[in-house]
C-alpha cells in the first residue's frame, strides 16, 4: 500500500519540520523539499503507467499525439510551478512564490498562443 | 460516413477522458484556470478539425501550430539578442537550435511512413546580420516505418543469364552459369552501422515538402537520409 508509505513520509517530515522550524528554519525548508520530491518519486511510476495506458488508447483511437503532448506539457508546467511556489511559500517567501507562479503562467500562455491562433485559423478557414 | 462519425466520437471521448484525468492531477492553485483554457481550446480543435475535412477544407492543426510556434521562437531570440550579452546570446541560440531540431523531428515523424527521425540544422548565428536566426540547412535522418511497403528497386543484376546471338541457340551461343547476386558489403562492426535502404523518393518528397512549407526553406537546403529499422 503506497498510500501508507506516502502518509508516513508526509507525517514524519511534518513532525521534523515542526521541530526544526524554531531552531533551524533553513533545514526545515530542505526537509519539506525532500519530502515533496520523495512523494513525487513514489507516485511517478504509477503516473507514468497511467499516461502510457492512455497514450496507447489514443494511438488505437487514432488521435493526434499533438493533443496529448500539449495537455501533458501544460499539466507538467502547472504542477512544477505550483510545487516551486509552495516551497517558497513554506519558507515564508511569498514574493518569490508569486514570481514563480507568474513565470508558470507566462510559459503556459506562450504555449497556448500557437494553439489559440490555430483555432482562429481554423475558424477563419471554415468561414464562407 | 458512419465510420467517420464513429472515429470522431471515439476521438472526442478519449480526449475528454484524458483531459478529465489530467485536470484531476492539476494542483488546486492559480495555475488551474490557465491549464483549463489550454485543454478547452485543444478539445474545441479536436471537435472541429475533422469536420473541416468533411467539407473539403481540411485543416492541419499541427502544421498551423508549428508555424506559429516557430514564429514566436524567432521573435523570442530576436528580443533576447537585444537584451543580453554575447554569452547569453550563445545560450539562447543553442536553445533555439534545439527547439528547431525538435520541431523538425516532430514534423518529419508526422509524415506517413516515417517511424522515427533525427535532425540537425545549420542556422545563421551571426547576430549582426539581418538574417540572424535563419535556418540555412537541414539534415534529416529518417527511419522508415517497417509496416509501410518498401519502395521498389532494381539492383540491375539478373539471377542467371545467357548471352548469345539471335537465333535458337546454335553453336554461337555462349552459356554462362548462374550468376550469384552480389551481396551487400559492410565495413566495420555491423551492429554499430545502421542499415541504409534504397531511398523511397516519394517519402523523401513528402518530408521535403512538409519541412519546406512549415519552415519556409528552399528545397535544396533540406538533406534527407533514409535508414531501415
Amino acid at each position: 500500500m503506497e498510500i501508507i508509505q506516502i502518509i508516513g513520509v508526509g507525517l514524519v517530515s511534518t513532525l521534523i519540520m515542526l521541530i526544526l522550524r524554531k531552531q533551524n528554519p533553513e533545514i526545515a525548508v530542505l526537509v519539506g523539499m525532500a519530502a515533496g520530491a520523495f512523494i513525487f518519486l513514489l507516485i511517478a511510476a504509477k503516473l507514468s503507467a497511467v499516461v502510457d495506458q492512455l497514450e496507447e488508447y489514443a494511438a488505437r483511437a487514432d488521435i493526434r499525439p499533438m493533443y496529448f503532448t500539449s495537455v501533458l506539457k501544460i499539466t507538467g508546467i502547472a504542477y512544477i510551478a505550483e510545487f516551486g511556489a509552495e516551497i517558497c511559500r513554506d519558507a515564508g517567501e511569498e514574493a518569490i512564490a508569486s514570481k514563480i507562479e507568474m513565470a508558470g503562467k507566462v510559459i503556459i500562455i506562450a504555449m497556448a498562443i500557437p494553439i489559440i491562433t490555430s483555432l482562429l485559423d481554423l475558424v477563419l478557414k471554415i468561414m464562407p | 460516413m458512419i465510420e467517420f462519425i464513429k472515429n470522431w466520437t471515439v476521438n472526442i471521448v478519449v480526449l475528454v477522458l484524458f483531459i478529465v484525468i489530467t485536470e484531476m492531477l492539476l494542483p488546486r492553485g492559480k495555475m488551474k484556470k490557465y491549464a483549463n483554457l489550454m485543454t478547452g481550446t485543444i478539445l474545441v480543435i479536436a471537435i472541429i478539425e475533422p469536420v473541416t475535412g468533411l467539407f473539403g477544407k481540411a485543416f492541419d492543426f499541427s502544421y498551423s501550430q508549428a508555424v506559429t510556434a516557430g514564429s514566436i521562437d524567432k521573435r523570442e531570440i530576436e528580443k533576447a539578442s537585444r537584451m543580453f550579452g554575447e554569452e547569453q546570446i550563445r545560450q539562447t541560440i543553442r536553445l533555439y537550435r534545439n527547439r528547431i531540431i525538435e520541431q523538425i523531428e516532430y514534423q518529419a515523424r508526422e509524415v506517413d511512413g516515417v517511424y522515427d527521425a533525427k535532425a540537425d540544422v545549420i542556422i545563421n548565428e551571426d547576430w549582426n546580420s539581418p538574417g540572424f536566426g535563419e535556418i540555412r540547412r537541414v539534415y534529416i535522418e529518417v527511419e522508415g516505418d517497417p509496416d509501410e511497403p518498401a519502395a521498389p528497386h532494381n539492383r540491375g543484376i539478373r539471377k542467371s543469364g545467357s548471352i548469345g546471338a539471335a537465333g535458337d541457340g546454335g553453336a554461337d551461343m555462349i552459356m554462362i552459369p548462374d550468376v550469384r547476386e552480389v551481396e551487400r558489403i559492410r565495413i566495420g562492426d555491423p551492429g554499430s552501422i545502421p542499415e541504409r535502404t534504397v531511398p523511397d523518393r516519394e517519402l523523401e518528397e513528402k518530408i521535403t515538402e512538409r519541412i519546406s512549407d512549415v519552415f519556409g526553406l528552399n528545397r535544396e537546403n533540406i538533406v534527407i537520409t533514409q535508414f531501415a529499422r
